[in-house]
């Protein structure tokens, strides 16, 4: 399926046809979408459809075996994920890779690797964002509670002032009580300017969040959408929204 | 001697002795810890830098001089055996096994080229700062002053990785290297930055063993039996834990060639460690995960 | 493709469709031979089919179990210190070389079992440690090793034997017997489902153990293994040289047995021939730059680890299976 959004300077992310997978075991199979400027798009599907495969294949730690992925215009098929980083991109990945044996505070500062002016505003904004963060900044990130690490993990992405940013289930090992409060930040960081793909398992508010949507089931994308006709489509909410 | 004088002699002489192997020790853990290489080649830093003094000194150059080359070849040479033989092996399976025969063929190359060209024991001449009495002892100076700049070195390693950007993504790869890339963080120049400066540390560190001892061609593979056992003793991630390693086998040494005879030196310090891993397999200080 | 790659090309074609011939003709020599070489020579073969049981406690251990040990120098002496003291206390050779085998494979046996327990450096070094402990030790006691000047071993079969046959030629056969025996034993084993499982381990020990695989057992299972090997080829090697003492047994040897290895290829055991010939012969045709020699090998080990990562015997299977 040919991606729908013509060719324009306003796409930031752009995936076309990708196979991707471990070794001889192929997961993604002809994916396509593309990312517009300041939107939010979220990839929902089951679980082991390839939803983290994908984002991990959008940010250079698995090689696909066909397609590209564009970003800001640029082929970034073969870079180094340190590389699509200086194109804006950004990924706070399902397992959060925070440095367990780091502060929360040089968690932060490493995020600026790549973008070391206005450092101490950034950092402002970013507390202001997650003020628990601001109470724990000499605390180590490995003894954070689920809330709060993963309040890191996306301040952490933030610092590095990214154009767009890949959020893989962030509402994963969150208290129920923060989920609620992690969709705003998340609609607090697009206002900012930050274009996002955002995989979740919690569909519901996914699609509420976002802009547009994609169903990913198998490695395939079978539907392609705005949310809010995704939110309304009887085949996707009896098997996706019936719960979350 | 009175017991309390040997005991001070042992403890002042092997703090001393200690500080020095920890250059060398903490060397080792930077680059096991940062990259996962088991660096068999650790101590060769030590005799190349303390035999290229030597040889600038015989060729007329004076100490100052000399030492700053000397310090600059170790660190090139350590980012230059980095690209040419360790970057090579990145992504393959068998990684621990295979980079730590290639340190050994390292290893072996450097301390046979330095026994070719240089053939035996040489010392450098330091300089003479006299000696003051310590208990019933004189203590030269000079190992106080050595022991000193090992110290700011340590020092200046610790600032370095708390506060330098580089220093902070050393220690974010080590921690999670995904996590460093995701970052921006270009693993590659990492790489030659910790193979640099463990480098440097060990090159101070022979410098300064030349001056205080001797430097002969083998010195490279007992410097490395000790880091070895040290960084095991102390736990590969713990700076501190390195450190107060380092200091605890400085005295065992010590004390074993005062009081039991120097042939046992080596005796006493695998002992030691092999009853340290029997014991307690992930080592003393640090947290490491014992199984891979 | 250079020209070098095309005429190797060519050379292996024509060895594969002419396999059974030449395995023939290999077979043939290797029974011959010790009839037509020099007896200096003979010896060095034989001495190279003793390293290449000893590149088997590489090859098992840390080819396909993972297990970096470093202690085969160790064992190897275990073996043949234990047959010196049988047989010069009157226990005929043909059954201290049995005695010997167990009693290494004991000693490894209780070592591993704590031992085993780390893994990746750790173990190299507990390994290490222990190495350099034995040697250590065997300079300490004299009165029953002999100390730093060794000791003389006797011979391993009665006297009459060697009054029909001389002595190269019946230790030539023997270890050729020994060898292939253990090679056999090892293709077996490695191939059956505990060869399987050392691999499972060397891959991935949570996902082996998550499947019912005992990951300290088969641990402790190949370090035995490799113990016992070694305590084999140390058994044999005594009465083959006559003369042992502690340098032949220390790190270096450790380390030499693992080039073996890995010269010839960590998961193929037939490699374990190619690596040990390598290792033993090659110093000696670099004799002539003897102060160099070292140096050589140290280059040598590097260039082989980074470019033939499955050795030579495993270049070999490539081309010629």
């Amino acid at each position: 399926m040919a991606p729908e959004s013509a060719q324009s300077a306003s796409t930031v992310l752009r995936a076309e046809g990708l196979d991707a997978g471990y070794g001889e075991v192929g997961v993604l199979r002809d994916v396509s979408f593309d990312l517009g400027d300041g939107e939010i798009l979220s990839i929902i599907g089951p679980n082991g459809a390839g939803k983290t495969t994908l984002m991990r294949a959008l940010m250079g730690f698995v090689t696909p075996t066909a397609g590209t992925v564009t970003v800001e215009g640029t082929d970034v098929t073969d870079a180094d994920p340190n590389m699509r980083v200086r194109h804006g991109l950004s990924l706070v990945s399902e397992e959060r890779n925070l440095f367990r044996e780091m502060t929360v505070a040089e968690n932060l500062k490493l995020g600026t690797y790549r973008s070391r002016d206005d450092v101490v505003e950034t950092l402002d904004r970013v507390y202001d964002l997650f003020p628990r963060l601001d109470e724990r900044r000499d605390q180590l990130a490995g003894t954070l509670s689920g809330g709060e690490a993963q309040m890191l993990a996306l301040g952490r992405g933030l610092m590095m002032k990214p154009d767009t940013m890949l959020l893989d289930e962030p509402s994963l090992g969150l208290a129920p009580l923060l989920i609620p409060e992690l969709f705003e930040k998340i609609e607090a960081i697009n206002e900012d300017g930050v274009s996002v793909v955002l995989v979740e398992q919690r569909a519901r508010k996914a699609l509420e969040v976002a802009d547009r949507g994609c169903l990913l089931e198998s490695g395939e994308i079978t539907l392609r959408d705005d949310a809010d006709a995704m939110l309304d489509d009887d085949a996707v909410v009896e098997q996706y929204l019936g719960g979350a | 001697m009175a017991a309390i004088d040997t005991a001070a002699f042992i403890v002042v002489n092997g703090l001393i002795f200690g500080a020095l192997i920890a250059l060398t020790a903490v060397g080792l853990s930077l680059i096991f810890g940062v990259l996962g290489v088991p660096n068999f080649a650790q101590g060769e830093f030590a005799a190349v830098a303390g035999f290229t003094v030597v040889g600038l000194l015989g060729a007329g150059v004076s100490l100052a001089p000399a030492i700053v080359v000397a310090l600059g070849l170790s660190c090139v040479l350590g980012v230059v055996a980095e690209r040419l033989t360790i970057a090579k092996l990145y992504g393959r399976d068998n990684f621990l096994l295979l980079s730590f025969f290639v340190t050994f063929g390292l290893s072996l190359v450097s301390h046979n080229v330095l026994r070719i060209a240089f053939g035996g024991f040489e010392q450098i001449p330091g300089p003479q700062l006299g000696s003051i009495a310590l208990f019933d002892f004189e203590l030269s100076v000079l190992r106080l002053v050595a022991a000193l700049i090992a110290v700011v070195m340590l020092g200046a390693l610790h600032l370095f990785t708390k506060y330098t950007y580089v220093g902070l993504a050393m220690r974010a790869v080590s921690d999670d290297r995904q996590g460093a890339e995701m970052l921006g963080i270009d693993y590659d120049r990492i790489s030659m930055v910790t193979f640099g400066v463990g480098g440097l540390l060990t090159g101070v560190s022979g410098i300064l063993y030349g001056m205080l001892f001797t430097v002969y061609p083998t010195l490279g593979v007992s410097l490395t039996a000790f880091a070895f056992t040290i960084v095991v003793v102390g736990g590969v991630g713990s700076f501190t834990g390195v450190i107060a390693a380092s200091l605890g086998i400085g005295i065992v040494e010590t004390f074993t060639a005062t009081v039991v005879g120097s042939e046992y030196r080596f005796f006493a310090i695998f002992l030691v460690l092999f009853l340290v891993l029997t014991l307690k397999p992930g080592g003393i200080g640090g947290d490491v995960d014992v199984g891979h | 493709m250079s020209a070098i790659e095309v005429t190797v090309e060519r050379a292996a074609s024509v060895a594969r469709s002419y396999r059974r011939t030449l395995l023939g003709a290999l077979a043939l020599m290797l029974l011959v031979w010790p009839f037509v070489l020099q007896s200096s020579m003979l010896g060095n073969v034989t001495l190279v089919f003793v390293f290449g049981l000893l590149a088997f406690s590489a090859i098992v251990p840390i080819g396909f179990a993972g297990q970096l040990i470093l202690s085969q120098g160790a064992f190897f002496g275990i073996g043949a210190y234990t047959f010196v003291k049988l047989t010069a206390a009157g226990l005929p050779g043909i059954a201290a070389v049995p005695v010997a085998v167990v009693v290494t494979a004991g000693t490894a046996y209780v070592l591993g079992w704590p031992a085993t327990r780390a893994s990746g450096i750790y173990l190299g070094i507990i390994t290490l440690a222990f190495n350099e402990l034995f040697v250590i030790a065997l300079n300490l006691f004299p009165a029953f090793t002999g100390g730093s000047t060794g000791i003389r071993s006797p011979q391993l079969l009665p006297d009459a034997v060697y009054d029909v046959v001389p002595s190269e030629v019946v230790y030539y056969y023997l270890l050729l017997v020994a060898f292939v025996l253990v090679y056999l034993g090892f293709r077996r084993l490695l191939g059956s489902r505990i060869g399987w499982a050392f691999l499972s381990i060397k891959e991935n020990k949570t996902v082996a153990e998550s499947i019912g695989i005992d990951a300290h057992r088969y641990r402790l299972l190949s370090f035995t293994i490799a113990g016992a090997t070694c305590g084999l080829a140390g058994s044999l090697y005594a009465p083959l040289t006559g003369y042992i003492s502690p340098t032949v047994f220390n790190l270096s040897t450790s380390i030499d047995i693992i080039l073996a290895g890995i010269i010839g290829g960590l998961l193929v055991p037939i490699g374990s021939i190619f690596g040990a010939a390598v290792v033993v012969l090659l110093p000696d045709l670099l004799r002539f730059i003897s102060d160099f020699r070292l140096t050589v090998f140290g280059v040598l080990l590097i260039v082989v680890l980074i470019y033939l990562p499955e050795g030579i015997g495993g270049w070999l299977r490539d081309r010629l299976d």
